[in-house]
């Protein structure tokens, strides 16, 4: 338990610094150049999954919906991921019989 | 010892919670900040209970060019760095939290963008991260929730029969 609880804190204070360095390094000069390239890759997923701003409000429906978009992007990535996994493991069959 | 039973439902915690935080439509702004903030704190936790698996993997991670966790490791190494950019990110650009908290942050016009990206990663590697532990999710929830389940409606079945089945013969005598 007492493992736990350092390792806990141990973790708890890396995310700290790593998140105090990360922003340190994009607040006080407000970094433009970090925010173009990361503008265009935030514009492609905008369309599915992931977090929309709530600028157009939040209602029920349309979360759920975003839900919904979040969990097939997790079931297609499994399926994708799984069916990989099993397609390399019978080459390797293959190769080995 | 934390039991398999544990680890799942913190596990089932992170994910679900993960998945609502990443949609602050549907649970508002307030319950979304507080939602990702205990998100966050669950995800150190899971991450101290597999301790042992990360010093391991971080010491042979040089050593053994063919090791299998690799994949695994780099995963959730990037999991947990662009989840800690979303919360850095999400406070910055807080309504809720730090308000509450006393503390009015000045946040420029890319922290935004960045709390979107980052957490469009972010689900990106969650969904990465589950796939790779997918036959671990398969089996825990099998024996967890699955032959429990199983084993009650049985057992409820069995309770009726033996309660119909006097009747029955009490009928057919």
């Amino acid at each position: 338990m007492k493992k736990i609880i350092f390792r806990y804190i141990v973790i708890a204070l890396a995310a700290i610094a790593l998140g105090a360095l990360i922003y340190c390094l994009n607040q006080p000069a407000n970094a433009a150049s970090l925010g173009t390239s990361i503008d265009v890759a935030g514009r492609v997923h905008e369309g599915l999954g992931g977090e929309h701003s709530l600028d157009g409000g939040s209602g029920l429906l349309s979360g759920m919906f975003g839900l919904l978009e979040n969990l097939l992007i997790v079931g297609m990535t499994t399926v994708a991921i799984v069916s990989l996994r099993k397609l390399f493991a019978c080459r390797q069959g293959t190769i080995r019989g | 010892m934390r039991s398999l039973k544990t680890s799942f439902w913190i596990d089932a915690f992170i994910f679900a919670g993960a998945m609502a935080a990443l949609q602050p439509r549907l649970t508002g702004s307030t319950i979304h900040e507080w939602l990702a903030l205990a998100t966050a704190a669950t995800l150190v936790l899971h991450v101290a209970l597999h301790g042992d698996w990360v010093i391991g993997v971080t010491r042979s991670f040089f050593r053994n060019l063919m090791h299998v966790s690799r994949l695994d490791y780099l995963v959730d190494a990037l999991l947990f760095v662009a989840f800690t950019i979303t919360v850095v990110s999400g406070l910055v650009i807080s309504r809720v939290v730090m308000p509450a908290l006393g503390v009015q942050m000045l946040s420029g016009g890319t922290w935004r963008e960045i709390h979107s990206t980052s957490a469009n990663i972010t689900l990106f590697l969650i969904a990465t991260h589950f796939a790779l532990h997918w036959s671990w999710v398969k089996n825990s929830f099998r024996r967890i929730v699955i032959t429990p389940l199983q084993s009650r409606v049985s057992a409820i079945r069995t309770g009726r029969e033996s309660r119909t089945v006097p009747g029955k013969t009490a009928k057919a005598l």
